[in-house]
Protein backbone atom coordinates (compact mmCIF):
# COMPACT_ATOMS: atom_id res chain seq x y z
CA UNK A 1 0.00 0.00 0.00
CA UNK A 2 2.83 2.33 0.70
CA UNK A 3 3.59 2.75 -2.97
CA UNK A 4 -0.13 3.47 -3.73
CA UNK A 5 0.52 7.25 -3.94
CA UNK A 6 3.19 6.88 -6.48
CA UNK A 7 1.56 3.91 -8.89
CA UNK A 8 -1.07 6.98 -8.99
CA UNK A 9 1.22 9.83 -9.77
CA UNK A 10 2.68 7.69 -12.42
CA UNK A 11 -0.50 6.29 -13.76
CA UNK A 12 -1.76 10.37 -13.56
CA UNK A 13 1.48 11.55 -15.30
CA UNK A 14 1.09 8.69 -18.13
CA UNK A 15 -2.90 9.77 -18.31
CA UNK A 16 -1.62 13.32 -19.01
CA UNK A 17 0.76 12.90 -21.42
CA UNK A 18 -1.09 10.27 -23.21
CA UNK A 19 -3.86 11.87 -23.60
CA UNK A 20 -2.44 14.91 -25.56
CA UNK A 21 -5.00 15.92 -28.24
CA UNK A 22 -5.08 13.58 -31.45
CA UNK A 23 -4.87 15.74 -34.77
CA UNK A 24 -8.01 16.38 -35.75
CA UNK A 25 -8.42 14.10 -39.84
CA UNK A 26 -7.03 15.12 -42.75
CA UNK A 27 -8.84 17.80 -44.21
CA UNK A 28 -11.34 18.09 -41.15
CA UNK A 29 -11.75 21.97 -40.77
CA UNK A 30 -11.92 21.96 -44.93
CA UNK A 31 -14.92 19.51 -44.41
CA UNK A 32 -16.55 21.63 -41.93
CA UNK A 33 -16.12 24.46 -43.39
CA UNK A 34 -17.79 23.41 -47.13
CA UNK A 35 -20.97 22.44 -44.72
CA UNK A 36 -21.09 25.92 -43.29
CA UNK A 37 -21.09 27.32 -46.44
CA UNK A 38 -23.81 24.55 -47.91
CA UNK A 39 -26.08 25.75 -45.23
CA UNK A 40 -25.78 29.85 -45.41
CA UNK A 41 -26.85 29.30 -49.53
CA UNK A 42 -30.52 27.18 -48.85
CA UNK A 43 -32.70 30.02 -47.03
CA UNK A 44 -32.27 32.65 -50.19
CA UNK A 45 -32.77 29.65 -52.22
CA UNK A 46 -36.13 29.06 -50.87
CA UNK A 47 -38.93 31.06 -52.25
CA UNK A 48 -41.15 28.55 -51.31
CA UNK A 49 -41.80 29.51 -48.25
CA UNK A 50 -41.35 33.11 -48.35
CA UNK A 51 -44.49 32.54 -50.99
CA UNK A 52 -46.56 29.98 -48.45
CA UNK A 53 -45.57 32.78 -45.39
CA UNK A 54 -46.49 35.71 -47.86
CA UNK A 55 -50.18 33.75 -48.70
CA UNK A 56 -50.69 32.80 -45.11
CA UNK A 57 -50.00 37.02 -44.08
CA UNK A 58 -52.43 38.12 -46.93
CA UNK A 59 -55.17 35.74 -45.72
CA UNK A 60 -54.66 36.73 -41.95
CA UNK A 61 -55.13 40.54 -43.32
CA UNK A 62 -57.90 39.94 -45.14
CA UNK A 63 -59.74 37.83 -42.13
CA UNK A 64 -58.67 41.13 -39.66
CA UNK A 65 -59.91 43.58 -42.25
CA UNK A 66 -63.24 41.49 -42.89
CA UNK A 67 -63.98 40.72 -39.20
CA UNK A 68 -63.32 44.55 -38.33
CA UNK A 69 -66.06 45.51 -40.74
CA UNK A 70 -68.50 43.20 -39.99
CA UNK A 71 -68.14 44.20 -36.29
CA UNK A 72 -68.59 47.65 -36.97
CA UNK A 73 -71.84 46.97 -39.31
CA UNK A 74 -73.32 45.04 -36.43
CA UNK A 75 -72.72 47.82 -34.08
CA UNK A 76 -74.42 50.00 -36.42
CA UNK A 77 -77.33 48.70 -36.75
CA UNK A 78 -77.59 48.36 -33.49
CA UNK A 79 -77.16 52.05 -33.09
CA UNK A 80 -79.56 52.77 -35.14
CA UNK A 81 -82.31 50.26 -33.80
CA UNK A 82 -81.61 51.86 -30.37
CA UNK A 83 -82.32 55.63 -31.74
CA UNK A 84 -85.40 54.61 -33.55
CA UNK A 85 -86.86 52.68 -30.08
CA UNK A 86 -85.84 55.81 -28.21
CA UNK A 87 -87.59 58.26 -30.72
CA UNK A 88 -90.28 55.73 -30.14
CA UNK A 89 -90.30 55.83 -25.98
CA UNK A 90 -90.37 59.59 -26.13
CA UNK A 91 -93.37 59.99 -29.19
CA UNK A 92 -94.66 57.43 -26.10
CA UNK A 93 -94.44 59.55 -23.69
CA UNK A 94 -95.38 62.80 -25.52
CA UNK A 95 -98.95 61.56 -26.21
CA UNK A 96 -99.28 60.38 -22.83
CA UNK A 97 -98.43 63.52 -21.14
CA UNK A 98 -100.73 65.86 -23.75
CA UNK A 99 -103.57 63.08 -22.64
CA UNK A 100 -103.01 63.62 -18.95
CA UNK A 101 -102.96 67.19 -19.45
CA UNK A 102 -106.59 67.32 -21.35
CA UNK A 103 -107.74 65.53 -18.47
CA UNK A 104 -106.69 67.80 -16.55
CA UNK A 105 -108.10 70.86 -17.90
CA UNK A 106 -111.26 68.54 -18.17
CA UNK A 107 -111.51 68.12 -14.14
CA UNK A 108 -110.48 71.76 -13.54
CA UNK A 109 -113.13 73.20 -15.61
CA UNK A 110 -115.69 70.87 -14.40
CA UNK A 111 -114.89 70.10 -10.96
CA UNK A 112 -116.72 66.78 -9.92
CA UNK A 113 -119.54 66.30 -6.88
CA UNK A 114 -116.74 65.04 -4.75
CA UNK A 115 -114.67 68.00 -4.58
CA UNK A 116 -117.69 70.31 -3.78
CA UNK A 117 -118.30 71.08 0.17
CA UNK B 1 -11.00 43.64 -37.23
CA UNK B 2 -11.34 40.16 -38.26
CA UNK B 3 -14.78 39.18 -39.95
CA UNK B 4 -17.60 36.57 -38.46
CA UNK B 5 -16.13 33.86 -41.24
CA UNK B 6 -12.79 34.64 -40.12
CA UNK B 7 -13.05 34.80 -36.76
CA UNK B 8 -14.80 31.26 -36.95
CA UNK B 9 -12.80 29.49 -39.06
CA UNK B 10 -9.57 30.68 -36.55
CA UNK B 11 -11.47 28.69 -33.64
CA UNK B 12 -12.10 25.93 -35.80
CA UNK B 13 -8.24 25.54 -36.76
CA UNK B 14 -7.06 26.28 -33.40
CA UNK B 15 -9.75 23.63 -31.66
CA UNK B 16 -10.57 21.04 -33.49
CA UNK B 17 -7.51 18.95 -32.34
CA UNK B 18 -9.57 19.32 -28.89
CA UNK B 19 -12.96 18.50 -29.81
CA UNK B 20 -12.61 15.81 -32.36
CA UNK B 21 -10.17 14.10 -29.66
CA UNK B 22 -13.01 14.71 -26.73
CA UNK B 23 -15.59 13.03 -29.06
CA UNK B 24 -12.91 10.32 -30.30
CA UNK B 25 -12.23 8.99 -26.60
CA UNK B 26 -15.80 9.64 -25.33
CA UNK B 27 -16.82 6.94 -28.21
CA UNK B 28 -13.92 5.12 -29.63
CA UNK B 29 -14.25 5.53 -33.77
CA UNK B 30 -12.98 7.66 -35.57
CA UNK B 31 -16.04 8.18 -37.91
CA UNK B 32 -18.62 8.75 -35.35
CA UNK B 33 -16.19 11.50 -33.69
CA UNK B 34 -15.70 13.11 -37.15
CA UNK B 35 -19.62 13.13 -37.53
CA UNK B 36 -19.84 14.30 -33.97
CA UNK B 37 -17.09 16.96 -34.01
CA UNK B 38 -17.86 18.66 -37.64
CA UNK B 39 -21.70 18.44 -35.83
CA UNK B 40 -20.42 20.54 -33.07
CA UNK B 41 -18.17 22.93 -35.26
CA UNK B 42 -21.82 23.72 -37.32
CA UNK B 43 -23.63 24.75 -34.16
CA UNK B 44 -20.63 27.04 -33.15
CA UNK B 45 -20.88 28.57 -36.48
CA UNK B 46 -24.55 29.34 -35.37
CA UNK B 47 -23.45 30.05 -31.71
CA UNK B 48 -20.47 31.92 -31.89
CA UNK B 49 -21.79 35.84 -32.32
CA UNK B 50 -23.28 35.31 -28.53
CA UNK B 51 -20.21 33.95 -27.22
CA UNK B 52 -18.68 36.48 -25.86
CA UNK B 53 -14.90 35.36 -25.46
CA UNK B 54 -12.34 32.51 -26.22
CA UNK B 55 -12.94 31.10 -22.10
CA UNK B 56 -16.84 31.20 -23.25
CA UNK B 57 -16.24 29.48 -26.45
CA UNK B 58 -13.57 26.50 -24.69
CA UNK B 59 -16.14 25.61 -22.37
CA UNK B 60 -19.29 25.73 -24.63
CA UNK B 61 -17.54 23.52 -27.09
CA UNK B 62 -16.50 20.84 -24.22
CA UNK B 63 -19.86 21.17 -23.05
CA UNK B 64 -21.60 20.44 -26.71
CA UNK B 65 -18.78 17.90 -27.30
CA UNK B 66 -18.99 15.86 -24.14
CA UNK B 67 -23.06 16.10 -24.60
CA UNK B 68 -23.38 14.94 -28.59
CA UNK B 69 -20.93 12.59 -28.25
CA UNK B 70 -22.77 11.12 -25.26
CA UNK B 71 -26.21 11.33 -26.85
CA UNK B 72 -24.57 9.70 -29.96
CA UNK B 73 -23.03 6.72 -27.94
CA UNK B 74 -27.20 6.45 -26.19
CA UNK B 75 -28.28 6.31 -29.62
CA UNK B 76 -26.05 3.35 -30.79
CA UNK B 77 -27.04 1.59 -27.53
CA UNK B 78 -30.40 1.78 -28.44
CA UNK B 79 -29.80 0.33 -32.24
CA UNK B 80 -28.28 -3.15 -30.15
CA UNK B 81 -24.23 -1.41 -29.34
CA UNK B 82 -22.75 -2.44 -26.25
CA UNK B 83 -24.18 -0.45 -22.87
CA UNK B 84 -20.89 0.69 -21.98
CA UNK B 85 -19.41 0.89 -25.63
CA UNK B 86 -16.55 -1.15 -24.78
CA UNK B 87 -14.63 -1.65 -28.45
CA UNK B 88 -13.43 -4.80 -30.09
CA UNK B 89 -9.87 -4.32 -29.21
CA UNK B 90 -8.65 -6.17 -32.02
CA UNK B 91 -11.22 -3.89 -34.51
CA UNK B 92 -10.12 -0.99 -32.72
CA UNK B 93 -6.28 -1.88 -33.83
CA UNK B 94 -7.24 -2.32 -37.52
CA UNK B 95 -9.98 0.26 -38.44
CA UNK B 96 -8.59 3.27 -36.46
CA UNK B 97 -6.19 5.47 -37.05
CA UNK B 98 -3.36 4.78 -35.21
CA UNK B 99 -1.82 6.85 -32.56
CA UNK B 100 0.15 9.47 -32.56
CA UNK B 101 2.50 8.07 -29.92
CA UNK B 102 2.92 4.13 -28.60
CA UNK B 103 2.13 5.86 -25.34
CA UNK B 104 -1.58 7.41 -26.39
CA UNK B 105 -2.37 4.14 -27.83
CA UNK B 106 -1.86 2.01 -24.86
CA UNK B 107 -4.02 4.76 -23.08
CA UNK B 108 -6.75 4.70 -25.76
CA UNK B 109 -6.85 1.13 -25.47
CA UNK B 110 -7.26 1.48 -21.84
CA UNK B 111 -9.98 4.17 -21.70
CA UNK B 112 -11.29 2.63 -24.29
CA UNK B 113 -12.49 0.15 -21.70
CA UNK B 114 -14.04 2.24 -19.01
CA UNK B 115 -17.92 2.78 -18.60
CA UNK B 116 -18.58 5.64 -20.87
CA UNK B 117 -19.31 8.12 -18.14
CA UNK B 118 -16.10 7.58 -16.30
CA UNK B 119 -14.33 7.56 -19.64
CA UNK B 120 -15.72 11.35 -20.16
CA UNK B 121 -14.74 12.55 -16.86
CA UNK B 122 -11.60 10.73 -17.23
CA UNK B 123 -11.14 12.41 -20.76
CA UNK B 124 -11.60 16.25 -19.22
CA UNK B 125 -9.66 15.66 -15.93
CA UNK B 126 -6.31 14.69 -17.73
CA UNK B 127 -6.79 15.74 -21.44
CA UNK B 128 -8.15 18.90 -20.93
CA UNK B 129 -6.43 19.52 -17.53
CA UNK B 130 -9.54 20.69 -15.75
CA UNK B 131 -10.55 20.57 -12.17
CA UNK B 132 -13.71 18.23 -10.78
CA UNK B 133 -15.39 21.58 -9.46
CA UNK B 134 -15.43 22.64 -13.63
CA UNK B 135 -16.24 19.40 -14.81
CA UNK B 136 -18.84 19.00 -12.60
CA UNK B 137 -20.17 22.52 -13.70
CA UNK B 138 -19.66 21.71 -17.73
CA UNK B 139 -21.22 18.44 -17.42
CA UNK B 140 -24.36 19.65 -14.88
CA UNK B 141 -23.18 16.83 -12.64
CA UNK B 142 -22.98 16.80 -8.76
CA UNK B 143 -19.18 17.26 -7.74
CA UNK B 144 -19.26 13.79 -5.82
CA UNK B 145 -20.46 12.29 -8.65
CA UNK B 146 -18.33 13.54 -10.91
CA UNK B 147 -15.32 12.48 -8.40
CA UNK B 148 -16.90 8.85 -7.84
CA UNK B 149 -16.31 8.77 -11.57
CA UNK B 150 -13.10 9.39 -11.13
CA UNK B 151 -12.22 7.12 -8.47
CA UNK B 152 -13.35 4.64 -9.68
CA UNK B 153 -12.11 4.96 -13.34
CA UNK B 154 -8.79 6.00 -11.79
CA UNK B 155 -9.21 2.42 -10.09
CA UNK B 156 -9.97 0.35 -12.85
CA UNK B 157 -7.26 1.59 -14.71
CA UNK B 158 -4.73 0.98 -12.17
CA UNK B 159 -5.62 -2.24 -12.04
CA UNK B 160 -5.07 -2.47 -16.43
CA UNK B 161 -2.09 -0.80 -16.29
CA UNK B 162 -0.53 -3.16 -13.63
CA UNK B 163 -0.90 -5.47 -16.35
CA UNK B 164 -0.04 -3.68 -19.14
CA UNK B 165 0.98 0.17 -18.85
CA UNK B 166 4.09 -1.04 -16.18
CA UNK B 167 5.65 -3.82 -19.02
CA UNK B 168 5.86 -0.45 -21.43
CA UNK B 169 7.01 1.83 -19.22
CA UNK B 170 9.74 -0.51 -17.82
CA UNK B 171 10.07 -2.11 -21.54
Amino acid sequence: MADRPNQLDDLERELREGLAARPAPEGFAERVLARVASRKAPPRSHPAFFLHWRGALAVALIAAVLITAGLWQRRRQQRIAGERARAQVILALRITNSTLDAILQQKLQHPTKEAQP
Amino acid sequence: MSTPAEQFASTLHRHQARVYSIAFRILGESGAAEEVAQDVFLELHRSLPRLESEQHVLAWLRRVTCHRATDALRRRTARGGAIWNEPDESALAGSEPSAPSPLMNRIERLLFTLPAAQRTVIVLRYQEDMEPEDIAIELGMPLATVRCHLQRGLHLLRGKAERTLKEYIRG
